[in-house]
């Protein structure tokens, strides 16, 4: 059982989920074969991330789509957390054939995940770095090129806003790929206003400057004649000065937002910057108007009078504003059904490796002077309201309230990592693109490549192909295969996973030189190539290539083509009416009833052909007197088994077949190593005929068998 | 037979072999030219070694290899012909007898699967195998030897001499049939050696070929290879330098050797890792033993592998189909 920490509700059984296919124009890359994982590093109620990734989940998780949360814990270091994260996306890449982590820039949680374990989907909502930036705080340097490497290295990148990605590029390197769709938005249930509550101006966030808390305040100075309520953590605990008489504070963890939205009259958001604002998405959600600086995120989510845009840092037209709107006092339809499903949109088409725009509202366009010059304004009014404290007072003060934001922010924290944290530079400074996690995807006439297998554990290492058009099969046999606990090389991660399609077949040569030199030696380190209903000349090829792997060919449809029995060791046919697989001579043949069976019958299959310690020798023809000493006086470490034959000179001069047909109608004992019995079990058991036996010897010869031949 | 007139094409010079065949051919009566259509690669160190009895295609020689491929009976093609040469080759010459052949290629897979079919539009009316361990991988081809031009010698171990053992493996690639290498091996040449049982010839880079022959006739014992049950050309050319022949050749490959030579199967010294130290100080300390292995192997040599007896093989092959 996985451990998924907390907020991994609904998560504890991935082995066992539904695999009803996923409906709908909005899910053509949700689907029931992919595990859609959120890394949470803040895990706060209060925070906009958590908020996001909440609405997102239920959202995916309505259409079917498993998704898993992953939570930093309170205090748990980033190390500590990016390890853990990167086990259990490895964990839940056993049950599914495709993973992505979606992941915030900030803190660049996904570094651990390695190469090809999954998709890493990075979403802008705004790192710490830049949140330190726009309050002119200083910049933490390696931390930077941490999420600098991520966003690199990510397959996909978003954005809730152009805003964000604005911003963003002060201090990343933004690709052009990049994704703008709107965050999700909640479902609030409806509740009647409390008719007898006069309304009041909502604010609703950390009390700190990003957040413009000393604005809110400010604006209910301003405007006693209107009631200010502000919904904070833990108010008790916080220690506001001056507070008007117009200002209610409320707990905004304990409150209930619903209830909050419905007697306001208006929410401010007065953030020096957000990439989108949850707050915002949320009293969008409740059909309340809001005002916030022209900056933010979610002007591009709704247009004026439902989002009423201020430029920044004009305060006095913030409170203007804020009077007209409070005035008008009025309520729009629900923001919800309408970005849940431009959310749906974007996340599907930047699934599909696709870029999209799916705002609501055209954003404006910001050059990056313009940007640099409300950033500039953001650290001055940062700057203004620290109260001018002499630095030391700062840092004092600091320590008392928070020590551990105190050790943390410090020089000490910087240089003395803390246990689970193993930061490396040479690891984290190689910003070289995410590999594709397939281990091959063989299409048209283009190269084939393929990952390069694990190198630990060590093991026998399994590869798994199929046809882009028999996914479901394949996803049951890759999930039955990762149910062997004690069977590990067809598990995950010795298991590596290919798909084929739109396959061209130009001939086994012209494929084989499609493959290059690097890439037959990865292929040649595969012992076990399973396939799928393959094209006959990609089995042939890929055991071309190689010198020691073995090919298990699965024919599931009744139109899927007879592959050359030279190259398949082992033959798994669904159903008995399938194919006319009876006319050929196969090494081993496998018939299972259904597709169910194919699990079970894969793990025969290659368990059968593994080495056997000791290798016995096994009579299966002749030796009928006292043939002990003959038998145990074998190493079957350099023959694999004894043939007798009364010719002394088979004298032949043509083909070796004519050697094959002479010995084996001549022949009158055999014994091979039980390994070898394995192997050729479906001969074996008929080695009785003179056919058959001819066929034994050509394929064991072929294989690189050798026997003791007595004449 | 009366004289043919035939035309070998390689894709490369295949260490000689099409180039031996040739040779032996022209001495036999026939008109037989040998073309490898690149030599080996630039810098590396084959090239220029294997071109003794090969014209290498280029503009000075291009004419007359055209000349000659338009008149030849028998267009005898090795490994594998490129989609471009293929195309020269119908324009020049569509009536001939079209003959396949398969060697080794340099890696082991593609061993593995039958090119002459890739060779289109040609219906190759023979296909034939280099009749070593090959056989096994094309059952319905036809084997045919490898040849091996130096004369005979042999210098058998006396009394008080050491032991000179050559091991020359061209690779230390692992597979099937394909292997050369194996550490026991290693080992036991080493600890021999230093126990000053045997002296190891065992050259350190690649050699031209008449080099590393000369250096054979003074060796008493060469070891093909024995990670494998086949055997390669290593074991004929020992045969010819008078050497007893160390390797793991099963009864199917001596089998096919001996359809050359009048049923009889080659005189090869059997030896695996587990043995092959034991072997090797026998042979060191019974030095009547090893002489008289010597002059088997040069026997066998002498009566059944000289090139222009071997030669009628592939005439008796040619005439089959003509």
């Amino acid at each position: 059982m996985v451990d998924f920490g907390r907020a991994s509700e609904n998560s504890n059984s991935f082995r066992t989920l539904s695999t009803t296919a996923v409906r709908g124009a909005d899910t053509v890359m949700l689907n029931a074969s992919l595990a859609y994982v959120f890394a949470d590093p803040v895990g706060r109620v209060d925070s906009g991330v958590t908020s996001y990734i909440s609405n997102a989940r239920l959202l995916l998780e309505s259409r079917n789509v498993r998704v898993f949360v992953v939570v930093r814990e309170e205090r748990e270091p980033f190390g500590a957390y990016r390890e853990r994260l990167a086990m259990q996306v490895e964990k839940i890449k056993t049950a599914v054939l495709k993973v992505v982590v979606e992941a915030p820039e900030s803190d660049a949680v996904t570094t651990e995940i390695p190469k090809n374990a999954a998709d890493i989907h990075i979403r802008l909502h705004g790192s710490r770095q830049l949140g330190a930036l726009v309050q002119g705080l200083p910049l933490n340097k390696n931390w930077l090129a941490l999420e600098q490497r991520e966003i690199s290295r990510a397959s996909m990148l978003s954005s809730p806003s152009k805003s964000a990605i604005d911003f963003s590029k002060q201090l990343y390197k933004i690709p052009d790929r990049i994704s703008l769709y709107p965050n999700p938005a909640p479902t609030w249930e409806a509740s009647t206003p409390d008719k007898d509550r006069k309304k009041y101006v909502l604010f609703i966030g950390r009390p700190q400057q990003l957040k413009g808390v000393q604005w809110a305040f400010e604006m209910a100075r301003q405007m006693p004649d209107i009631p200010f309520t502000l919904a904070v953590p833990a108010p008790r605990k916080q220690r506001f000065k001056n507070i008007p008489s117009n200002v209610q504070l409320v707990d905004g963890v304990r409150a209930t937002k619903d209830k909050l939205f419905m007697n306001a009259s208006l929410v401010v958001v007065p953030s020096l910057h957000e990439t989108a604002s949850m707050v915002g998405i949320e009293a969008l959600a409740a059909g309340v108007p809001l005002v916030t600086w022209g900056h933010l995120g979610i002007v591009e989510y709704a247009a004026a009078p439902f989002v009423t845009a201020v430029e920044p840092y004009k305060f006095d037209d913030f409170i203007e504003m804020v009077r007209a709107t409070h005035s008008l006092c009025r309520r729009y339809p629900s923001a919800t059904p309408k970005l849940n499903s431009l959310f749906l949109q974007g996340i599907n088409t930047t699934l599909a490796s696709g870029k999209c725009d799916y705002m609501p509202e055209k954003a404006r366009d910001c050059t990056t002077e313009q940007v640099r010059l409300i950033t500039r304004k953001s650290i001055e009014v940062a700057m203004a309201s620290k109260q001018n404290l002499p630095r030391w007072r700062r840092k004092l003060r600091k320590l008392i309230r928070n020590p551990s934001l105190f050790y943390k922010d410090s020089w000490l924290g910087q240089v003395i990592i803390a246990p689970g944290a193993k930061i490396s530079e040479s690891k984290f400074g190689n910003t070289k693109p995410q590999e594709p996690r397939l281990f091959s995807l063989i299409s048209g006439t283009e190269e084939i490549t393929f990952s390069e297998p694990p190198e630990k554990p060590e093991g026998l290492i399994t590869a798994f192909l199929y046809s882009e058009d028999s996914e479901e099969d394949a996803r049951q046999i890759i999930m039955g295969l990762n149910g062997f606990d004690d069977f590990r090389c067809v598990c995950h991660p010795m298991l590596q996973i290919g798909v084929f399609r739109d396959f061209r077949d130009d001939g086994v040569i012209q494929l084989i030189n499609r493959i290059d030199l690097r890439n037959k030696n990865k292929i040649s380190s595969i012992d076990h190539i399973i396939l799928l209903d393959p094209p006959p000349s990609l089995v042939e090829a890929l055991r071309s290539c190689g010198t020691r792997q073995r090919t298990v060919v699965i024919l599931s449809r009744n139109d899927a083509h007879m592959p050359n029995p030279w190259h398949t060791d082992v033959l798994i046919v669904v159903g008995k009416k399938n194919l006319n697989v009876s006319s050929s001579i196969w090494r081993r043949k496998i018939v299972v009833n259904s597709c169910a069976d194919l699990p079970v019958a894969i793990r025969r299959a290659i368990q059968e052909g593994l080495g056997k310690s000791p290798d016995m020798l096994l009579p299966l023809l002749g030796f009928d007197g006292d043939y002990r000493e003959e038998l145990l006086g074998i190493n079957t470490c350099y023959y694999k088994g004894i043939i007798k034959s009364p010719l002394n000179n088979i004298s032949a001069t043509g083909p070796m077949d004519d050697i094959y047909t002479k010995l084996a109608l001549n022949v009158t004992d055999i014994a091979v190593a039980e390994s070898i019995y394995l192997r050729y079990r479906s001969l074996c058991d008929q080695i009785e005929d003179v056919e058959i036996r001819k066929q034994f010897l050509a394929f064991s010869l072929y294989d690189g068998v050798i026997f003791d031949v007595r004449t | 037979m009366s004289a043919l007139k035939i035309v070998h094409i390689t894709p490369t010079p295949l260490v000689g072999a099409p180039g031996k065949i040739a040779w032996a051919q022209r001495m036999s009566g026939h008109r037989s030219l040998a073309v490898a259509l690149s030599d080996y690669p630039e810098g590396g160190p084959l090239k220029k070694t294997f071109l003794a009895h090969t014209l290498e295609i280029d503009d000075f020689t291009r004419a007359h290899i055209d000349k000659s491929v338009r008149n030849a009976d028998i267009i005898h093609l090795h490994n594998f012909l490129p989609d471009n040469w293929i195309k020269w080759l119908k324009n020049l010459n569509q009536t001939a007898a079209f003959v396949y052949q398969a060697h080794s290629p340099l890696r082991e897979g593609p061993l593995y699967t039958e090119r002459a079919n890739d060779i289109a539009p040609f219906e190759f009316k023979l296909k034939l195998v280099v009749g070593q361990f090959q056989g096994r991988f094309y059952p319905s081809f036809l084997p045919v030897p490898n040849l091996v031009l130096s004369p005979p010698s042999i210098r058998k171990y006396q009394a008080g001499e050491k032991l000179r053992v050559m091991f020359s493996p061209t690779h230390k690639r692992g597979g099937r049939w394909n292997a050369k290498h194996s550490k026991e091996l290693e080992n036991s040449l080493s600890d021999l050696s230093q126990l000053n049982k045997i002296e190891v010839i065992s050259p350190k880079q690649p050699v031209p070929p008449e080099t590393l022959m000369e250096l054979r006739r003074t060796c008493h014992v060469s070891i093909d290879e024995i990670a494998t049950g086949g055997f390669h050309l290593v074991s004929l050319e020992a045969m010819c330098a008078g050497n007893i022949i160390i390797n793991r050749a099963d009864y199917f490959a001596k089998t096919t050797f001996s359809t050359f030579c009048d049923g009889q199967l080659p005189p090869f010294h059997y030896a695996d890792n587990s043995c092959i130290a034991k072997v090797l100080l026998r042979l060191s300390e019974d030095w009547q033993e090893t002489s008289r292995l010597q002059q088997k192997s040069y026997n066998f040599f002498c009566r059944y592998c000289d090139p222009m007896r071997l030669i009628g093989v592939y005439d008796a092959a040619y005439e089959s189909i003509l």
